[in-house]
């Protein structure tokens, strides 16, 4: 209850200098005319008045007696499954550029199989290999989407590999 | 435009081999797609627009139009034989179809559960190609005020997505209407919300956000807490009364047939409502009309006829306000609308009369698919105890790699995908806390239309803002909106205060 009111007040603070922020840098309305910042302000203002009747409504619902302490775990968080999949997930995306597909795609299905559950690593090496090579001639090679090649050393392999095909 | 003529557009279109080829695999991966417990059919479309980036809008359109259907009725096999929904629409298929199963007749109730879901199929497709034109023709007389309406209406719904969750339901929808703002402004062409950054000139990218809110959310959800399976005992089949569902029973669900197909439309052509409303609804429909609504849950054929003629009649229910209006009828429809506006198409009113041929593509796609799709979906229902031994630790790994493919191909860089990874992540929190997925998706698709044809009708009328309310379709649009967005809201009060009044 805590991390979700957190979230409905983030949400609320962020909105409330959406509303200001729009209307610093929108030009000068002309007469006549709903001009550019209007729009968002009208959908900010109901939503700052939703929220607003949100936090009332979790306020309201709370047990009798919670008190309203965020203990921040720090290990935990950074120790669970959702804190090291999104942060899988983020790098793979970051990482794509530089590594190119073939290679991060290995490496992150490996990672990412092992959280999800899997401890086989050789039946992991397999896989993953295999999905990535499936995956690279479907999409490169059959249906010509260039996939990240990566840099270096990196977009060299790749190149190689692409000349086999 | 003629309706024939319209069907021989979409043979001409579908009738080539290699759009055959791509519609019999459409149809494949939706079936398996669907099938899969935890790939909703939204997914489904989702991933398989990877596979439209090459080809051309009209093809893309009869492909996806395949895989969403061959979804939903994938999703009825695992309803039927593990008691888990492969697509939140195929839910009430589990009430009836599983305990059926459970008693011995696993055949019969997928039997049932594939063809009438072809039927449905079927049916709506044809009153698609009939209301379609009609709507279109009325459409292209109305001007930007009557069509703010119309996205207003679509809007409506809003409320009655997630009943129990009206103020987070519309706090998702006014999200989605806020981040459709960023970007250039429509009008004006000015910046917003770019914090000066170059990238969000062009405003948020749909099927980033998409792909990340239903692929990426739905697999960190898994990684979280792993849904579980229930299956049928193979040795408790009863091998004399179990077999494919006879002609004369199914001409004795008829009435249920007919009844759920043409609600199931309705249901789907409504903006925002889909086939999971149409599914439940029907359900419980013809448990409420049943003279004997004590057989429902237990195994009644009719349940399990009533949730799946639904469920995919709303598919192309879905698709008339897209192909007439331009409005999505749901969230595939929302995707699809994205992948063809990417390509360029202007979608709205004047695309059936300028480019009848999507119509056209669509109807002849839906009525291959649902006829193709019972056979493909017997077929993985015979291996998919196979396919469902594919552990999670892999599956779910591969629908995060054909998430990031699917946004890298977009523009061929590594910014959607990051988007992607963000939008899940969010999506992950949004739904924790209850907030609604699918609500802010429709706010986010629906957005700039609503917004460009108010401000566009306000400049029309010099900023007279009653004269742009008080038009009359305007008015009756608007009022019908209003009533919509505020019953979901009054009925549980009305009801509770006739309880009171009884006790």
């Amino acid at each position: 209850m805590v991390q979700e009111l957190v979230f409905n007040v983030a949400l609320l603070i962020f909105f409330i200098y959406c509303y200001f922020y729009i209307g610093a840098t929108a030009p000068e309305p002309i007469p006549g005319q709903m001009d550019g910042a209007q729009w968002p302000r009208m959908l900010i203002v109901l939503l700052v008045i939703l929220l607003c009747a949100n936090i009332y409504k979790i306020l309201k619902n709370r047990p009798k007696g919670e008190n309203f302490k965020i203990a921040l775990d720090i290990k935990g968080i950074l120790t669970s499954k959702l804190f090291i999949g999104s942060m899988l997930v983020l790098v793979y995306s970051y990482a794509l550029d530089y590594i190119g597909f073939i290679f991060g795609t290995i490496v992150f299905f490996i990672a990412y199989s092992s959280l999800l559950g899997e401890r086989k690593i050789s039946k992991l090496l397999i896989v993953s290999v295999v999905c990535t090579a499936v995956l690279y001639i479907i999409f490169d090679v059959g249906l010509d989407i260039f996939l990240p090649r990566g840099k270096g050393v990196f977009r060299n392999i790749a190149l190689m590999i692409e000349s086999i095909f | 435009m003629q309706a024939m003529e319209i069907i021989k557009l979409g043979f001409e279109v579908v009738f080539v081999p290699s759009t055959l080829i791509l519609i019999f695999f459409g149809t494949v991966i939706g079936v398996i797609f669907g099938a899969l417990p935890g790939v909703s059919s939204t997914m489904a479309v989702v991933l398989g627009l990877t596979f439209t980036y090459g080809l051309d809008p009209v093809t893309s359109i009869a492909f996806l139009v395949a895989v969403y259907c061959a979804a939903i009725t994938g999703g009825g096999i695992t309803s039927v034989l593990f008691k888990i929904p492969g697509t939140p629409s195929n839910a009430p298929t589990t009430f009836d179809g599983h305990p059926m199963a459970a008693g011995g007749q696993p055949l019969k109730a997928l039997s049932i559960a594939l063809i009438t879901s072809a039927l449905g199929g079927i049916a709506a497709a044809i009153l698609m190609l009939l209301v379609t034109p009609q709507l279109s023709a009325a459409a292209l007389k109305f001007g930007s005020s009557e069509l703010f309406a119309i996205s207003a209406m679509g809007l409506s719904v809003l409320t009655a997505l997630d009943e129990g969750n009206t103020i987070k339901t519309l706090i998702s929808g006014l999200m989605g209407l806020l981040l459709a703002t960023v970007g250039m402004d429509p009008i004006y062409g000015f910046p917003r919300f770019t914090w000066g950054n170059s990238t969000l000139l062009s405003g948020i990218e749909m099927i980033p956000v998409m792909i990340g809110m239903f692929a990426v959310t739905k697999v960190l959800n898994e990684t979280v807490e792993r849904s579980k399976l229930q299956n049928i005992d193979e040795a408790k089949r009863d091998k004399i009364r179990d077999g494919i569902v006879k002609l004369k029973e199914l001409w004795a669900m008829k009435g249920t047939i007919v009844r759920s197909g043409i609600l199931g439309t309705i249901v789907g052509i409504l903006p925002g409502a889909g086939a999971t409303i149409a599914s439940f609804l029907s359900y419980s429909t013809e448990v409420k009309l049943s003279k004997n609504p004590g057989n429902y849950g237990h195994g009644e054929p009719r349940g399990i006829a009533a949730a799946e003629t639904a469920n995919n009649a709303a598919t192309a229910g879905s698709m008339v306000p897209l192909l007439s209006l331009g409005i999505p009828g749901g969230n595939a429809a929302a995707i699809m609308m994205s992948a063809l506006i990417m390509k360029g198409v202007q979608m709205g009113p004047m695309l059936l009369q300028r480019q009848p041929e999507y119509m056209g593509s669509v109807f002849v796609s839906m009525m291959f698919t649902n006829i193709v799709m019972v056979f493909v979906s017997f077929a993985v229902a015979k291996v998919f105890g196979k396919v469902l031994s594919i552990p999670y630790s892999i599956l779910g790994t591969l629908i995060l790699l054909l998430a990031t493919i699917g946004s890298y191909a977009l523009q061929n860089n590594t910014g959607n995908v990051i988007l992607m990874v963000i939008a899940g992540i969010f999506g992950y929190a949004y739904s924790k806390f209850g907030f609604n997925i699918p609500a802010l998706i429709l706010g986010l698709v629906l957005g700039p239309i609503v917004e460009t044809n108010l401000r566009r009708a306000i400049m029309l009328e010099q900023g007279n803002v009653l004269a742009v309310f008080t038009k009359p379709i305007t008015a009756v649009l608007i009022i019908v909106s209003i009533a919509s967005l505020l019953l979901p809201i009054v009925k549980p009060l009305i009801d509770k205060k006739k309880v009171n009044a009884t006790n």
